[in-house]
């Protein structure tokens, strides 16, 4: 088998492969793009859903696993192919349904019954988050909008109306963070004391027996 | 129940009230426990606070309802769920969700408005009757004076603004007029320490057209420094700042103002990451110790010979009713909140809606309940107007802010992002609602949190005069967005899926009559004389501006009285 010379660090740790391609082409019919003029595809937005599953957004999982499969089921039985095989033009028509909410399976009650909001809301946060979450690669989610991103500030001739900012580079939460490190006295300190750490931060919620486990709560957190 | 800490005072929430309190009484002599649910922040915390994700769309630093549940339900009788706007998938604005924990509370991350009520708003009934008769109250609303004025109040908005660091321009200085402020602001003492913020990039559109109608625009009150203070450093204008700690220190909150000196006195002992659960009544009748329980889930109680709840208006009551403290049935009533009524649009070129912060932009209060010339308004209320173009990242405009013709996926969504987003301008305001019998909270009979607590249940709708004054408002919004020259323009709902705004005034509110109200004009408890609820709930009515100054000045006001009587 040939190798490339780098190791490549795309790999998914919670979908399983066809999982994968599905969620990415749905992602694809919500920002639509090609290599000129980049989508939600392009910006690796199935990176940023699954890393967010495989650790924040774990109280989705079952949403995602049942809303693909119920999905494949429904595009096998009327188009014959799975819904990431599809025309684009076809994807869209189900799409379409699936927001409409006249796909069987996709009811009130199912783990899969907001599938489309679900990874609707999911792409948009995997398009315009910061790039170290894993979407938004190249910032594409960015440029396609005009935000500059992590900036430390902004000069007065740049809050000006009309002003065209295409120019000023993007930051990125690495980018500040370097920066952070590098000009710290740009930041503020606390003058005067500070309480003593205490030894536990992190209060532990006890759980309630028999409990079944939520999905996460507030703000998709 | 290990422990058994005692201090003069015990004081619950450390935030925007509570941490006031703390370095007041810490100063003056008396030993005090503060008791705070959430961390300590470091400084440092949040010199790269850049991230759209972590602290809006998914509130960091607000509590969610896995650990902090709250009910709703529109109306007595009808069957209460967990706000349903604050779980799903979907990215929510924090403003709808239960406001923050943590040293310094809300006061991190708010977006700044540090607006002074008008004279007219300590004398609500009184002025409404005057103008409009008393059969312009709508059934089962319950208008009052509050017991206390403005005058009372002035000497303590004016140490607010002064020892926390507010920027603005002055109206009215001891009664004389001056040129470019609010002209319908309560006479102030002397100016703002320091000067207005550069508002946003197409502010002047916003001015200009407001003057072109007749109004009278402004520099609204905002508490971030517009030049350096000590080691705070004035605004750079980053944009991430309304949900957002402040890099730079710019942003005035009590963990920065308070607690230095606080811990300085050595008074002051801190207990972080305990949750207060319960306040606990001799037989005497006198509040003798809170249970908590700490980071490692285990419950502990702390006495003290004072016990003052700053946890916020909801969690206060909440306390009360689990710690069985309703005597006269008024924990819980009048619960009042604000309708924000958002407008949004585009303008013709680039607005640079992600710079600077949204407080920064200017505001007319030609609007205000008081004001001549009302045109059409048929309801009893009013607000202030404030443009907002700044401090809007990609998220949110590309879920909350869409505009409702345009499809929420594909193509034209992608178009509509390019174009949109990049002009994009807004306007808002706070139509309050009326205190009033039908809205109220209590606690919620099935729901619990994860320590088996009771949570708390609103109830709570939105009424005729809601409307009435959303649609008038909404009028002047397109009034002046016409005068600007905006492309296109949307808004929001008129009455809001939302019953909760992080504005959530009322539920212990204050007054003479020990059967009408639950603390007194110096926020102590009726029921229980050495217990004060200090902050929001005192409100015995509610207006359109931003309240937490005024919850502030009432704060001084409180710690000066315990100072004098204790």
């Amino acid at each position: 088998m040939e190798t490339t010379s780098g190791s490549d660090t795309t790999g998914f740790t919670f979908f399983f492969l066809n999982e994968a391609d599905t969620v990415e082409a749905m992602a694809g019919r919500i920002v639509p793009g090609n290599e000129e003029d980049p989508g939600a595809r392009e910006a690796g937005v199935v990176h940023y859903i699954d890393r967010a599953l495989a650790g924040p957004y774990f109280g989705w999982q079952a949403a995602y696993r049942e809303g693909v499969r119920t999905l494949n089921a429904y595009t096998t039985e009327r188009y014959g192919k799975k819904f990431f095989e599809l025309e684009e033009e076809a994807q869209d028509d189900v799409v379409g349904a699936l927001e409409r909410g006249e796909i069987p399976g996709f009811g009130e009650g199912s783990e899969a019954g907001k599938f489309f909001t679900t990874v609707w809301a999911h792409t948009v946060e995997g398009m315009f988050s910061d790039p170290a979450y894993g979407g938004n690669r190249d910032t594409v989610g960015w440029k396609l909008v005009g935000f500059p991103g992590a900036q430390y500030g902004y000069s007065a001739e740049e809050m000006r109306y009309g002003k065209d900012l295409s120019e000023k580079p993007l930051m990125t939460l690495g980018n500040i963070q370097k920066l952070a490190r590098e000009k710290p006295e740009l930041f503020y300190r606390r003058p005067g004391p500070d309480p003593s750490v205490p030894a536990e931060e992190t209060p532990e919620m006890p759980t309630r027996p028999g409990e079944p486990e939520k999905p996460p709560g507030g703000g998709g957190a | 129940m290990a422990n058994n800490k005692h201090a003069d005072i015990v004081i619950v929430g450390m935030g925007a009230v509570g941490a006031i309190l703390a370095r007041e009484l810490a100063e003056a002599g008396f030993t005090v426990l503060g008791m705070e649910k959430g961390p300590y922040y470091r400084s440092d915390d949040f010199w790269t606070k850049f991230d759209e994700l972590r602290y809006s769309t998914r509130s960091e630093m607000s509590p969610t309802m896995d650990t902090d549940p709250v009910t709703w339900r529109p109306s007595a009788g009808t069957p209460a769920q967990v706000l349903p706007w604050a779980v799903g998938p979907q990215p929510l604005n924090p403003l709808w969700m239960p406001p923050s924990v943590g040293v310094g509370g809300g006061s991190i991350h708010w977006a700044g408005w540090a607006w002074r009520q008008l004279e007219e708003d300590f004398r609500q009934r009184s002025e409404w009757a005057e103008r409009h008769g008393e059969e312009a109250f709508p059934e089962g609303s319950r208008v009052v004076d509050w017991p206390i004025s403005y005058d009372d109040l002035e000497p303590y908005y004016d140490r607010v603004e002064y020892e926390t660091g507010v920027s603005g321009k002055a109206g009215n200085l001891d009664g004389e007029l001056q040129d470019g402020g609010n002209p319908f602001e309560a006479p102030r003492k002397r100016p703002y320490p320091f000067p207005p913020l550069r508002p946003s990039a197409s502010n002047q559109l916003f001015v200009d057209a407001c003057k072109g109608l007749g109004y009278h625009p402004f520099a609204p009150p905002v508490a971030i420094i517009s030049e350096d203070w000590g080691e705070r450093k004035a605004c750079v204008y980053c944009g991430f700042c309304r949900d957002y700690g402040c890099h730079v220190g710019a942003k005035t909150n009590t963990l920065d103002t308070m607690m230095p000196r606080a811990l300085a006195t050595g008074n002051l002992e801190l207990l972080t990451n305990c949750r207060v659960q319960r306040v606990n009544v001799d037989a005497q009748g006198l509040a003798r110790s809170v249970s908590y329980t700490d980071a490692k889930g285990e419950r502990h109680e702390v006495s003290g010979d004072l016990v003052i709840l700053s946890a916020y208006s909801l969690e206060n009551t909440r306390l009360m009713l689990v710690s069985g403290l309703n005597r006269n049935g008024m924990v819980g009533k009048r619960f009042m909140i604000h309708n924000y009524n958002w407008f949004s649009g585009t303008l013709p070129k680039e607005t640079h809606a992600y710079a600077g912060p949204a407080a920064a932009g200017w505001a007319i209060d030609d609007t205000n309940p008081y004001a001549e010339d009302r045109d059409g308004a048929n309801f009893l209320g009013g607000t202030p107007l404030m443009y907002f173009s700044g401090d809007v990242q990609p998220i949110e405009a590309a879920t909350v802010l869409m505009p409702p013709d345009v499809p929420m996926w594909g193509k034209r969504y992608k178009e509509w992002l390019r174009h949109g987003y990049r002009r994009l301008f807004g306007m808002y305001s706070q139509m309050a609602t009326l205190p009033s019998e039908a809205n109220f909270v209590d606690l919620d009979p099935k729901v619990k949190d994860p320590w088996g607590q009771p949570a708390l249940r609103i109830t709570h709708d939105w009424y005729d005069n809601d409307r009435k004054a959303a649609l008038w408002i909404r009028q002047v919004k397109h009034g002046i967005a016409r005068e600007m020259g905006a492309e296109k323009t949307w808004e929001a709902p008129l009455l809001p899926p939302y019953h909760v705004t992080t504005h959530d005034m009322g539920t212990h509110v204050m007054g003479e009559d020990p059967g009408e109200s639950v603390v007194d004009p110096y926020c102590r408890s009726h029921e229980v004389p050495n217990l004060f609820l200090v902050g929001g709930g005192a409100f015995p009515t509610y207006n359109g501006y931003n309240p937490t100054l005024t919850i502030q000045a009432i704060t001084f006001w409180v710690a000066d009285h315990i100072k004098r009587e204790t």
